[in-house]
């Protein structure tokens, strides 16, 4: 189980499916690209709204993340995985939004919200994404471990949301976060987890939180 | 390793990078410690069961509406540059080139004539003067060969003076 933890955040799927489509959508193919749209907007839209910390606009830079897809899509190699090259441009997107804002901070309109109540209102009610139902998280300790997350530094962050979708490996984070080695990975996921550890664990124990 | 010093590293985890020795010595207290393997999994757990990001129901919709737009006004992105420039929208652009390309031709036809038109005329005129010039002629080398011989020797002049 360590090595679950410490070298795999998921299994990596040699034979990635995606490969195919992505490779149609090379070739022009539409439905081939709408498939992979599909497929792969709730991980974009989890990964950009915890890197930005606001829906609206996460919803705008995701839809972007696939137009870029498609406008590139020229670019696209398979000997790298589809989602590497789709969360890097996510990641990429993400941080122009961020930078923009630390330029422009009247822009950033939306607080960031303590928990799952606050979403804006804009966001259209979607039957494939509800809260799941057999979640164990009370809402009140979502909204920590939610605000723990965003209060982390963004490599830390980001790569801790790519384990947190699965299948993804610590080669492709090393890609994603700019060609790091693995044991910068590790080091940034191991650091990220004993972050949120030493500030959930008064919450867990005597519900004492320290605002950061 | 033992525990304090499990939670040492966990603590110096916090404030910097981990080192390749320190990463594995984690590891290895992990594997053989169920209680902090089963912590770090919970903290895991935490993190997967958090709720997905909601998306709106037309997202794909838009997606591709923004795509079909996109190709509206700049279609067939992925052709090479050349290729594009054959869309409609560039229709004046290519009147004008082939208009340009056109003129080129005509002009570098009429200067080739011109040219062909030039050196016959001129070749005609050589022959005309050749006609008179043969006694002109006969003396040509000889004047030709005074003409680069070497310095006179200034010494051997004033001697046979």
């Amino acid at each position: 189980m360590a090595k679950r933890n410490l070298d795999f955040c998921g299994m990596v799927d040699r034979n990635d499916p995606d490969v195919a489509l992505m490779l149609r959508v090379k070739e022009g193919d539409l439905s081939a690209y709408e498939t992979l749209v599909e497929k792969f907007k709730q991980p974009v839209m989890n990964l950009v709204y915890r890197l930005i910390n606001d829906i609206d606009e996460a919803e705008d830079i995701a839809q972007n993340v696939f137009v870029q897809v498609w406008k590139t899509r020229e670019r696209y190699e398979p000997a790298s995985k589809f989602t590497t090259w789709l969360f890097t441009i996510a990641r990429n997107l993400g941080l122009n939004e961020i930078r923009r804002r630390t330029r422009h901070p009247a822009d950033s309109l939306d607080e960031p919200r303590p928990d799952n109540e606050s979403q804006p209102l804009r966001v259209v009610e979607d039957a494939s994404s509800p809260i799941p139902a057999d979640a164990a998280l009370s809402g009140e300790l979502r909204a920590k471990v939610e605000e723990a997350l965003m209060d982390l530094p963004e490599k830390q962050r980001t790569a801790l949301l790519l384990c947190r979708e699965g299948g993804v490996s610590y080669e492709e984070i090393a890609e994603v976060l700019g060609g790091i080695s693995l044991t910068a990975v590790k080091s940034i996921i191991f650091r990220g987890r004993a972050v949120l550890k030493n500030r959930l664990k008064p919450y867990l124990k005597s519900g004492e939180w320290q605002k950061k | 390793m033992n525990q304090s010093e499990f939670d040492n590293l966990l603590q110096t985890a916090t404030e910097r990078d981990l080192t390749d020795g320190e990463l594995a010595r984690l590891e290895r207290w992990l594997a053989a410690n169920p209680g902090d393997q089963a912590e770090w999994e919970a903290l895991d757990h935490l993190l997967t069961t958090l709720p997905d990001t909601p998306v709106a129901t037309n997202f794909t919709a838009r997606v591709l509406d923004e795509v079909r737009r996109a190709e509206t006004a700049h279609p067939a992105l992925g052709q090479a540059w050349w290729q594009r420039l054959l869309a409609p929208q560039f229709r004046p652009v290519q009147i004008a080139a082939a208009a340009t390309l056109a003129m080129m031709v005509i002009g570098g036809v009429g200067y080739q004539s011109h040219l062909n038109q030039s050196r016959a005329e001129m070749a005609a005129a050589v022959a005309s003067i050749a006609e008179f010039t043969p006694v002109f002629l006969v003396d040509f080398e000889a004047i030709e060969a005074v003409a680069q011989a070497d310095a006179i020797d200034e010494e051997l002049w004033a001697a046979l003076k």
